[in-house]
């Protein structure tokens, strides 16, 4: 599998006004594969932001080694940038140009002309805005005008920092609907959020970053299933009942005291939901309920951000 | 790098700052020519003969009370220059009729607007890029940062230049169609075109120049404001250091621009500083200023 953006250790610290050290990034490993939606997910203050500014060479970084579609950073950028698009930290263009002109003046260093611009406008739906002052402009309409902006190069990787900030629900929905088509259309797309259902709405695969380090990567459907798997909970008429049944199968369950006093945590494998089911059922106890516990998104990234930051170093 | 010059003369000639200034210039110069051109009257035959002999007895007035100044070598060409000066002090021309010989000193005069134009224009072309952050994404564009650098300078210092030079020659054109029309034409003659455009270029080289020193300063602060309040602060302590010690201020950079502007050899002794001194002094601050920007640019990340 090629990576359109690969990671290794890379570090990076900023000297504060009061002379101390600030940790952005602390050894972040990071694999993107080519085409699809990737998503990355952190708190605010995770690393998401520096991690990005430096795929773009904004940043530089102190450490580790970073590479974007086949080509080292910061060395190859100049190679790496006319193929890459991103929004870092926002929409970011002059306010009291017109949308047409915003683009304009980016089209010119690519050399793209007006058909490519009116394209742009097109797929990201504000064509009939195109001679409206940017600063008229609702935040998500801004935010379609800064996707357009990273399309007119055409690019194979997109980077969209945060791109749902700010936005209202229609906004979400029509950014989210604009991300995913162009993953579908088998570019690579690197979003970053804090909002988990954003990422987990569009990324087909995700990681998760916190403190500067990179937590946990993989599929999204292996945080959803199985990721952080450590049990079932079963709801069932009498739960005092089900427990010495279930031990009998050689199963260890505990009663859950703040769930009404009918459910049951199981510790299990996921694959061994059946086994669960069939136990009970043989001795008359139908299972009412039964999900994974603490398998889903949500449970791995709180659990996963929640650990306390390491110590910084002072100077 | 020819489409990244493109982009930033796009951007510069989109900037509402530069549509303002030229639109604002040409209402200014249009107002002022109408108000002269009102005042002023055709002289008569009299009036005009009273002035070229005022004029040819100027040489030799000045020649008989003063030496010529080491800016302007030939001595002939310090008197003329001198003349052209107080051509309307010394009542060469008519009072009442507006004369296009009086350019020069029009330019001169107009230098203070236009030096204050260059500095806006320096400091709110670079600092507004940061301001909205519109650098950042231009960085996403282009990584060769000492071409978005070069670019970019150059395009402000150019741009800031050619819009001076433009607003200039509008109203120096304007000057001599209304003194064509109600005024008069006399003493505009070789010496003096070779005098004004010197000076029309010299108030754009300062313009120019000031601009190049707050656009490196926003470049270095990231802040339209701080460029302009840094300069401000700076020309308090020029003045402070003017008052504190009158005769070591070669360095100074204030009165580096005033002579210079000036070229004006009587001003360069009075200030202490010769016209060669002005030049090398600015030279020096304006290369300090751009490479020390320059290094701010391409070695600092972009938060």
């Amino acid at each position: 599998m090629g990576y359109a953006v690969e990671a290794s250790e890379v570090r990076k610290r900023y000297l504060d006004i009061h002379g101390k050290w600030n940790i952005a990034l602390d050894g972040m490993d990071l694999q993107v594969p080519e085409g699809g939606v990737f998503g990355l997910l952190g708190p605010n203050g995770a690393g998401k932001t520096t991690a990005i500014r430096a795929l773009v060479g904004l940043v530089r970084i102190g450490g580790g080694s970073l590479s974007v579609l086949g080509e080292e950073v910061p060395a190859g950028l100049t190679r790496t940038l006319p193929r890459v698009g991103a929004i870092v930290e926002g929409p970011a263009f002059f306010p009291r140009f017109t949308v047409r002109r915003n683009l304009e003046v980016l089209a010119k260093i690519s050399g793209v002309g007006r058909k490519g611009i009116d394209a742009a406008l097109e797929r990201v739906g504000i064509a009939e805005r195109a001679n409206s002052s940017a600063k008229d402009l609702s935040l998500g309409m801004r935010q379609r005008l800064a996707i357009a902006c990273t399309l007119i190069k055409d690019p194979e990787l997109l980077i969209f920092d945060e791109p749902a900030n700010g936005l209202d629900p229609e906004g979400i929905v029509q950014v989210r609907e604009l991300i995913r088509q162009l993953g579908a259309e088998g570019r690579t797309v690197f979003v970053s959020s804090h909002i988990l259902s954003e990422i987990r709405h569009v990324a087909d695969r995700v990681a998760i970053l916190a403190h500067g380090r990179t937590l946990a990567s993989g599929p999204v459907e292996s945080f959803l299933v199985e990721g952080d798997m450590t049990g079932l909970i079963v709801r069932v008429a009498d739960a005092s009942r089900a427990i010495p049944i279930l031990a009998a199968e050689g199963l260890t369950a505990v009663e859950i005291p703040d769930e009404d006093g009918d459910s049951l945590r199981v510790s299990c494998l996921p694959d061994e939901a059946e086994r669960v089911t069939r136990a009970l059922a043989r001795r008359d106890m139908y299972v009412r309920e039964l999900r994974p516990d603490g398998s889903d998104l949500e449970s791995a990234y709180l659990r996963l951000t929640a650990e306390p930051p390491p110590e910084a170093a002072s100077s | 790098m020819i489409a990244l010059l493109r982009s930033e003369f796009l951007r510069f000639r989109s900037r509402s700052l530069v549509a303002g200034v030229l639109v604002g210039g040409l209402l200014l110069i249009a107002v002022g020519l109408v108000l002269g051109g009102s005042l002023s009257r055709k002289p008569t035959t009299l009036e005009l003969t009273q002035s070229r002999i005022g004029l040819a007895q100027c040489p030799e007035r000045l020649n008989s009370i003063e030496e010529g100044g080491s800016g302007y070598g030939v001595i002939n060409d310090y008197v003329d220059y001198r003349c052209l000066q107080d051509f309307r002090s010394q009542g060469f021309a008519p009072q009442s009729s507006l004369a296009l010989a009086i350019l020069p000193l029009v330019l001169l005069g107009s230098s203070v607007i236009f030096v204050a134009v260059g500095i806006y224009f320096g400091a709110s072309l670079v600092g507004a890029d940061w301001h909205h952050r519109s650098m950042t994404t231009l960085l996403t564009w282009e990584s060769r940062r000492w071409r978005v650098y070069v670019a970019r300078m150059g395009t402000v210092i150019l741009g800031t230049f050619a819009i001076v030079l433009f607003l200039e020659a509008i109203g120096g054109m304007g000057l001599a169609l209304t003194a064509a029309l109600r005024g008069t034409l006399f003493g505009a003659d070789g010496f003096w075109l070779r005098a004004t455009v010197e000076i029309a270029v010299r108030v754009a080289a300062v313009s120019a120049l000031a601009a190049a020193f707050t656009a490196s300063i926003a470049m270095m602060a990231r802040s339209t404001g701080a460029a302009l309040g840094l300069l401000v602060a700076y020309f308090g302590y020029e003045q402070l250091m003017q008052a504190i010690s009158p005769t070591t201020n070669f360095w100074l950079l204030g009165r580096s621009f005033v002579v210079f502007l000036a070229g004006d050899d009587s001003l360069t002794r009075e200030l202490g500083i010769d016209l060669k001194a002005s030049v090398a002094a600015l030279a020096m601050y304006a290369g300090v200023a751009l490479i020390a920007a320059y290094i701010a640019f391409s070695h600092r990340d972009v938060a």
